[in-house]
């Protein structure tokens, strides 16, 4: 194996990478998402020596880890790793900057998930399905790989995200459908539901409702 | 002139060895004592003699304090009136300390107060005496018998999977 011999294809896949984490930046992310970008760029000029001296996978995980700080959302780190499920490498240096970007950026998409604030059951049922499907997708891929290490890791970071979350969801209340007789304004809604007119906006927000004077019969709301 | 305390054996050894401390804030000890046993639910059969004492676990260990501070001009250890108010306030706040005790906890334990009482009189001026009450602290576990910090677990395993990242490149890299 050579990095000349896998030059081309190392290029496509350090490149599409690269282009999906600058996805993530937004313009909430700050100082350091620029200096995110800075080092996206650095890795851009410079992955084929950093390869050869060996100070890619570093210089990826500083990367990672600076859109970690710069508070990358997770739909753009969605973006990141689906990218990196679509590739199909054939080199060895190119399986393996695949397979180390999967472990990074699901690393990284754990860090964050264990940061949220749940509100509701549903939410965190919902991430825990989501989170379930993309590491039987990094599973599946990484069992392919001689070394087994990355599938071993794929399976207890899995397993502890599902067990972080199951913890999280016990908790919390449920999403439920209230049906009323009558159409109800915001105020006396949350009033007859919780006791306290204080969650008002909580219904509005939840149901997207246009005047909070007029919520719909069938609204949806927490159980608590 | 030698004093009583000149005489060594080993009770005295370890009473003298530990200074009783709660929260760091020290007193001297007049009497204590430690409480505890099995939690049993006693089952009495009809027309039947022999019962069954069912074992539901050992009774949280309970320690009494009669304890004292005392002035004494140009005491090394404390002045008083502060010390005096340093312990209550370390009775009162809030959550688990460090309780030490000779006998009862050497070395220390963690523990909280249940209650105290403070006791000064007219015939006894600069001498304070604190009646207290503490419970072991133990370890809180979650509905299931089992106390685990999940998130930490998924920072450990995201650490590791991150270590195994960074050796996955292949050694030979030449151009």
């Amino acid at each position: 194996m050579s990095l000349n011999k896998e030059a081309v294809e190392l290029s496509g896949i350090v490149n599409r990478l690269l282009d999906n984490l600058s996805l993530s930046i937004t313009s909430q992310t700050g100082r350091e998402g620029v200096e995110l970008r800075h080092k996206i760029g650095n890795i851009r000029s410079n992955y084929v020596s950093m390869i050869s001296d060996k100070t890619f996978p570093t210089e990826l995980l500083s990367c990672f880890q600076t859109a970690l700080t710069a508070n990358v959302k997770l739909p753009g780190l969605f973006g990141v790793h689906n990218g990196l499920f679509k590739e199909v490498p054939i080199g060895e240096i190119s399986a393996a900057v695949v397979q180390m970007g999967i472990l990074f950026c699901l690393s990284i998409e754990s860090r964050i998930i264990i940061k949220i604030e749940f509100i509701s059951r549903d939410d965190v049922e919902i991430m825990m399905n989501r989170m379930r499907d993309v590491f039987d997708i990094a599973r599946v891929l990484a069992a392919d790989a001689p070394d087994t290490t990355s599938y071993q890791r794929l399976t207890i970071l899995a397993g502890n995200l599902i067990s972080f979350l199951s913890d999280t969801a016990r908790p919390l209340p449920r999403m439920v459908t209230f049906n009323l007789p009558i159409f109800f304004p915001s105020l006396t809604l949350s009033q007859r539901i919780y006791y306290t007119a204080e969650r008002a906006d909580e219904i509005v927000d939840e149901n997207k409702i246009i005047h909070p004077a007029f919520c719909l019969r069938e609204i949806r709301g927490l159980s608590a | 002139m030698s004093q009583i305390s000149d005489i060594r054996n080993p009770w005295r050894n370890i009473l003298l060895g530990e200074q009783a401390s709660f929260r760091g804030i020290m007193f001297h000890v007049e009497s204590g004592g430690r409480s505890s046993g099995r939690r049993t639910v006693v089952h009495e059969y009809p027309k039947r003699n022999d019962p069954y004492a069912e074992d539901m676990g050992r009774i949280a260990r309970r320690f009494q304090f009669s304890g004292y501070l005392v002035y004494r001009p140009g005491n090394p250890m404390y002045e008083y009136t502060s010390q005096r108010k340093q312990l209550y306030e370390a009775l009162e706040e809030d959550d688990v300390a460090t309780l030490v005790h000779p006998v009862f906890a050497p070395g220390g334990m963690q523990a909280m107060c249940e209650r105290f009482s403070m006791v000064e009189s007219r015939e006894r001026g600069g001498y304070t005496q604190f009646e207290m009450q503490f419970v072991e602290a133990g370890t809180a576990v979650s509905a299931f018998g089992v106390s685990n910090n999940t998130s930490a677990n998924v920072k450990i395993s995201a650490d590791k999977a991150e270590e195994t990242g960074k050796g996955l490149m292949p050694d030979d890299t030449e151009n």
